[in-house]
């Protein structure tokens, strides 16, 4: 039986509802690309199965001997062996690690490596100085220590302990050595300033945790030695499935959390407030840079570049709640000129290694441009803008090398210096912007970064890293051979830049204490003058143009929890160092070695070729009953192999007796993503009697059993075009009008292949509220050549093409408001079509949920969000971040040829004699259709076509937004027609519109929950 | 069809709200030849607006290697010599400017305010003097903060004493030298790099001031004394004076609510300070400078606080006294052309 367009017209409306499939796009999202074929071997180290590619093969023994070297370490210091053999997953840069599968979501640029207590896996990447690689090691061992320490090997224990990041974070921190110069400056100024927390109460984990947690093991050691230290540990074991952090405090110290957090307060101070007394501030040596502004008190302006004028400066910004670039005003710090405007997707990311002690933007000699490098795809790009306007002027991919870092303009305009890595060794590059040439200016093993230009081009000046230390060099631009260490000792020397005169360099370095302060080396004495004495830290040094004549420096310096661009004119020095006492110092350091160097068994070299699937999850089962006492089940399981590039997902649903199935298969390795599915599907049915209201459990409502592939290929991060394939077979009951005023319900099954596609964008960034800027869409379509229809006795062949639209936009007002619009459209054509439905929820507010449907739907919306309440203190809580909104939505429903269905005014539900004459026979006793009409000219008001505005607001309840929206309805008009003579129907004559019954007029309250679109 | 209805104003409504939101949706793009003259003019004059005068003088610079000819160039770049400081770079292109634009209002007034403060640059300008126009196209009016040296050398000068003043007649309830003596001293103290050392102020021989002035072994030994470099004395006046008479001032009658202009007696109350500074070299105690300096300030009413009235001219008068011997600032009004 072929579907009665008809006969949907005269469906019942309640019962029909549980059929539609709700007008709602798929999940839209951005890409995750594996862009390089990994070819990964094994290396079997005593303790670790080293996952490698050929790339990373002369690093390879490094590797080992880093691992086993801190394995070693921290198993004495620990007192423990773990009895699995550890996973330990290299990748050679940040930019390879990225695109590992292991972790799907996007790996920021501050997230050094990770370690992972399923498949004990360590992830790390390689592209660190010796020293510091081999901290980030042992952090992450320990890590793996500690899972094996407190889970015990076991994945309930892991999922079901909530440890705190400051101990895992802190402990690990501290186990590793890692914390470096510009970390306790963090700490310093933390507790200069009054910002330590109570440490045993932080729940959340970001950079302030690992460094006060840091400091928090280095306080239990302090005060309770080793042994103390192992008492925590053992204690908070003991007690880790409680999550209750009071108990190993109180167990181990025998003093309860506040206590602990008192004593570690006062140890913090007794260690760091003498410095206050005799450091200076910032604004001892100079006036900040920086527009007064108290809307602006939470904008950090970093990485400061002066134009070759003096006037401007370039800064990295958090001023538009992204990170951007812009130009200041020296004189006043207000914005010249916005360079990257925010959230673009010309790139991915700004790149910027200001809080490891590098350089970041560079200006053109002429200052007519600024360059600095972003992330986009794979690679770092050069992005060169346009000083004058503003815009983008070019955008250079450096092939060959990764990791670009700190570019620096060369006097002629021509070259552009940079830090790079190229085969696992981080030099100095230069990059010819017209030949493309690519010159290794360094040439050497050692870790070198931060070049700059002297002013007639001959010198660069740049940081090698040696063992521990950070020390200036300068080679001559045409002969890598001839270098010149210019900086000596233990310290690290940071940031150099030439004097105008080129006779200085100035540098910031820690030599005091670790306090990074700036210094000055006069090139032609050796003298080094330190000029500030900062109980935080100065950075980036760069000389100002000469103002009657006196020598003026710009420089940024972190105080009060962030950096700040101050200029000052220096006084006397805080300190000289002769160049006759810098003699005796060692001229050499040595590179770092560590403890255990081991050699490679080439035996030990398997190739990773047979894949093990494990749990990637923790099994959600979920187990509950509906409040008409229908027992509902959910368990998903998520499998996958050691290097994630293999994943599969479980997914089993029950509801009463019906069960549904979804499997799904996803490989990964390749920036073409492939994959199948199966699915069985089964929605049982409810009816309500019109006559007696009594519920009708049918037995099944509908089922499909569908099975699938599917490829996907990303553009870029934001768009990628998909496709599909497979074959459906399902079947639905329909609740049918008897002649006798009953209902039946005839089964349809229906079997065919299909094929569809889909193009998805999405560049939304969101805000702790939700979608702020950006827009997602998904264009798609779904093709069924042959749907073969059966019912009872009667067969059918068919198609359908289904076709769909799903477009937002946002568009940021201020930094909390936004404007959103959704436009989506579902064509479903074919006489096997689909039906859709609209109206309700945030997709037409003022009306019932589902309300309209037809086979073709088409809704927009547009609202204005904005920041309502921030909090409402009750006595038994707060609630904060309600927002509100204020919307315009308008939709229409109908079916193909026109026609129009309204949910309310049909004969089924309302008597033909009603004076209204909703509806109606024609002589032939058959139904007359409504024709649609979005609008209806005649009357100047929407016809079928649906709109309501209104105010509303919404408010965060754990995962769920709660929605109280406020509308009013447009007025529209109905198609009648007039039986009052005849009492038929005659389409010709007595079809006619008035305005529509059932529009409600005032305001229509209504909750929901929903995320906003 | 869906479209069709859209013709109707209605949905046009609806669709203009709609699309309403959209400019907000993209910026606008705007390109332009950012290096041609015109557009560093313009870009040296956004510049400039916001004090980046080196910047701008960067990019004028550039723009005249170019436009050579261009005498609203030539203006613009002398003004930014002028903020730099190359006095000499600014005469040249003033002279320059008013040669190929001599009618033009703006580069005729801002030469002559920079030749006001360097005489030594003035030239004879050769032929008549065209009558002055003002310029049909945009211009912009900046202030120039230009520094102004100090009077005195004040090399190897940085003790500096200040003795007592010598005061005509000493006025009621008020010790007129020991509070100039303070003002000057704090102001001094704050606003410039010297040492104003912090002794009792000395007092000076009863004896006619032009006299004790010639007197170079008196101030020598003086500063030997305290160890001075620069030694201030001064002779100062403050005095009252009653200004109260008749002023014609518009008043709203209560009465009918027009306004009409009475003549009313007012009491006024005039307070007039008169300073004369000197400035001897510590070690050769030879009059270096002098100066003198005169305010007055007239207040409604009688009975205004006398200390405040005398703080109040001294305020005013307190920069150019600076001046004489720490380098200070002047504000002066410029034209630059925008094209």
């Amino acid at each position: 039986m072929i579907r009665p367009r008809r006969a949907l017209g005269v469906a019942a409306a309640a019962a029909l509802a549980l059929l539609l499939l709700p007008a709602q796009a798929h999940a839209f999202g951005k890409n995750k690309i594996v862009y390089q074929d990994f070819k990964w071997s094994i290396y079997k180290a005593p303790h670790f199965d080293v996952y490698y590619y050929p790339e990373e093969a002369p690093m390879l023994e490094q590797v080992v001997s880093f691992a086993e070297s801190q394995y070693t370490r921290l198993s004495q210091i620990l007192d423990h062996e773990i009895k699995f053999r550890i996973n330990l997953i290299v990748y050679r840069t940040h930019a390879e690690f990225e695109q590992t599968n292991i972790s799907l979501g996007f790996i920021p640029q501050y997230v050094a490596a990770f370690s992972e207590p399923l498949a004990d896996r360590m992830v790390v990447p390689l592209d660190l100085p010796p020293d510091e690689l081999y901290a980030l090691f042992g952090h992450e061992l320990t890590h793996v220590f500690q899972f094996s320490l407190l889970y015990q090997e076991s994945v309930s224990r892991a999922f079901r302990s909530n440890a705190p990041g400051w101990v895992m974070e802190g402990m690990a921190s501290y186990m590793a050595q890692d914390e470096s110069s510009l970390d306790l400056m963090i700490i310093r100024d933390a507790v200069i300033y009054g910002l330590i927390p109570p440490i045993h109460r932080v729940q959340v984990t970001n950079f302030l945790t690992y460094r006060f947690g840091h400091a928090a093991f280095a306080f239990i050691e302090e005060k309770y030695g080793q042994e103390g230290l192992r008492t925590f540990i053992a204690e908070f074991r003991k007690s880790l499935l409680t999550n209750n952090i009071e108990k190993p405090i109180q167990d181990a110290f025998g003093i309860d959390g506040d206590e602990f957090d008192r004593q570690f307060k006062k140890y913090l101070q007794k260690k760091y407030l003498p410095i206050l007394l005799e450091k200076k501030e910032p604004q001892d040596y100079g006036h900040e840079i920086a527009k007064k502004d108290p809307r602006e008190a939470d904008v950090v302006n970093f990485s400061p570049a002066l134009s070759p004028s003096g006037d401007l400066i370039a800064v990295l910004t958090t001023r538009w709640r992204d990170l951007d670039a812009c130009i200041l005003s020296a004189r006043d710090g207000k914005v010249w000129r916005p360079l990257t405007k925010g959230f673009t997707n010309k790139y991915e990311d700004l790149v910027y290694g200001a809080f490891q002690g590098k350089k970041d933007l560079t200006w053109s000699p002429d200052g007519d441009m600024v360059a600095m490098f972003a992330r986009k795809e794979d690679e770092r790009v050069l992005l060169i803008y346009g000083a004058v306007h503003g815009d983008l002027k070019q955008r250079v991919s450096i092939p060959g090398i990764d990791d670009e870092l700190s570019p620096a303009w060369s006097p002629d305009k021509n070259v552009i210096a940079f830090e790079g890595v190229r085969d696992g060794v981080t030099d100095i590059f230069t990059y010819n912007l017209h030949t493309k040439e690519i010159k290794n200016l360094t040439q050497d093993t050692f870790f070198d970064s931060n070049p700059a230009w002297s002013h007639d081009g001959k010198q660069v000046l740049y940081n090698r890293r040696i063992g521990p230390a950070t020390k200036v060099f300068m080679v001559d631009a045409n002969d890598p051979t001839r270098k010149v260490q210019l900086t000596f000792g233990e310290s690290d020397d940071l940031m150099p830049t030439f004097s105008r005169d080129g006779k200085t360099v100035y540098y910031t370095s820690d030599v005091d204490g670790g306090i990074y302060n700036l210094h000055a080396l006069s090139l032609e004495s050796g003298d080094i003058r330190r000029l500030t004495s900062l109980a935080g830290g100065a950075f980036t040094p760069q000389e100002l143009p000469d103002e009657g004549g006196k020598t003026s420096l710009a420089f940024s310096a972190y105080a009060e929890g962030r950096l700040k661009i101050y200029r000052m004119q220096p006084g006397e020095p805080e300190g000289v160092k002769l160049a006759a006492d810098q003699s005796q110092e060692p001229a050499d350091l040595q590179p770092f070695e560590p403890p255990l160097r081991l050699s490679l068994d080439e035996d030990a070299k398997k190739p990773y070729d047979k894949i093990h699937f494990h749990l990637e999850n923790a099994p959600s089962v979920l187990v509950g009953v509906a409040d008409d006492g229908t027992l509902l089940g959910n368990a998903t399981v998520l499998l996958s192999d050691l290097l994630g590039d293999n994943r599969m997902v479980f997914d089993f649903q029950s509801v009463s007796t019906f069960s549904n199935f979804f499997f799904q298969y996803i490989h990964l390795k390749n920036r073409m993503q492939w994959g199948g599915f199966v699915r069985d599907y089964r929605d049982y049915y409810i009816a309500q009697s019109v006559n007696t209201g009594a519920v009708a459990r049918t037995n099944e409502s509908f089922s499909t059993t569908a099975v699938g592939g599917t490829i996907a290929w990303p553009f870029n991060r934001y768009y990628r075009i998909s496709g599909s394939a497979g074959y459906t077979k399902r079947s639905y009951t329909r609740p049918v009008l008897q002649p006798n005023g009953a209902i039946a319900y005839p089964t349809t099954d229906e079997n065919f292949p299909f094929v569809g596609w889909a193009l998805d964008g999405d560049t939304t960034r969101y805000q702790e509220f939700g979608p702020y800027h950006g827009q997602r869409y998904q264009l798609s379509q779904f093709y069924a050549p042959t749907v073969h229809i059966s019912s009872g006795d009667q067969s059918a062949q068919a198609s359908t093409l289904n076709t769909q639209l799903d477009y937002r936009l946002y568009r940021r007002v201020t930094a909390r408001s936004l404007f959103a619009i959704r436009l989506a459209t579902y064509i479903s054509n074919g006489e096997a079509y689909n039906i859709y439905s609209t109206g309700g929820l945030n997709y037409l507010r003022g009306y019932d949920f589902r309300d309209f449907y037809g086979n073709r739907v088409a809704y927009s919306n547009i609202e204005f969000r904005f920041p309502l309440v921030d909090a409402l203190v009750f006595p038994v809580g707060i609630l904060r971040d309600i927002r509100g909104f204020a919307f315009l939505d308008v939709a229409a429903a109908w079916f193909q040829g026109d026609l129009f269905t309204h949910p309310d005014a049909t004969p089924y539900l309302t008597q033909l004699q009603d004076p209204k004459h909703l509806y109606a026979l024609d002589q032939n006793n058959n139904v007359v259709p409504r024709s649609f009409h979005f609008w209806d000219d005649e009357n100047d008001k929407l016809g079928d076509g649906r709109a309501a505005y209104g105010f509303g607001f919404n408010v965060f309840l754990g995962p769920f937004q709660l929605t109280w929206s406020y509308a009013h309805q447009l007025e529209n008009t109905l198609e009648v027609c007039d039986v009052s003579g005849d009492g038929v129907c005659n389409p010709q004559t007595d079809i006619r519109r008035i305005d529509d019954p059932f529009h409600k007029s005032g305001s229509i309250g209504q909750f929901y929950i929903a995320v906003d679109f | 069809m869906l479209w069709k209805t859209l013709q109707h104003p209605r949905p046009r409504l609806i669709l203009a709200v709609w699309l309403s939101a959209l400019p907000a949706a993209w910026g606008v793009v705007h390109a332009a030849e950012e290096t041609s003259p015109r557009a560093l003019m313009r870009y040296g004059v956004e510049a400039a607006r916001g004090g980046l005068w080196r910047e701008a003088l960067a990019r004028w610079e550039r723009a005249v290697q170019t436009d050579a000819e261009n005498p609203r160039l030539r203006n613009n770049l002398a003004v930014a010599y002028e903020a730099a400081g190359r006095t000499a770079d600014a005469g040249r292109a003033y002279a320059e400017a008013r040669k190929q634009f001599p009618e033009s209002k703006e580069v005729r007034d801002n030469q002559e305010s920079f030749l006001a403060l360097h005489p030594e640059l003035k030239e004879d300008i050769p032929g008549p003097v065209p009558p002055a126009t003002k310029h049909k196209g945009k211009v912009a009016r900046v202030t120039l903060f230009v520094p102004t040296p100090e009077h005195i050398d004040m090399t190897g000068l940085r003790h500096v004493l200040v003795t007592k003043m010598v005061i005509d007649e000493e006025p009621d309830e008020l010790d007129l030298s020991k509070e100039l003596v303070g003002v000057l001293r704090r102001d001094w103290r704050n606003r410039t790099s010297l040492d104003i050392l912090d002794v009792e102020p000395p007092a000076l021989p009863e004896q006619p001031i032009r006299d004790l002035l010639a007197n170079t072994g008196f101030w020598r030994k003086l500063a030997e004394r305290y160890e001075a470099d620069l030694v201030v004395a001064g002779e100062a006046g403050f005095k009252t004076a009653d200004r109260s008479g008749y002023v014609s001032v518009d008043e709203v009658s209560p009465m009918t609510g027009q306004r009409v202009r009475r003549t009313r007696f007012v009491t006024r109350e005039a307070f007039l300070l008169d300073l004369h500074l000197f400035f001897l070299k510590g070690e050769t105690g030879e009059l270096l400078y002098e100066d003198h300096f005169s305010g007055e300030h007239t207040y409604d009413g009688a009975g205004f606080d006398r200390l405040s009235g005398l703080f109040m001219l001294y305020d005013e008068m307190a920069g150019d006294i600076r001046g004489i011997v720490s380098p200070g600032v002047r504000s002066l009004p410029r034209s630059l052309f925008e094209e």
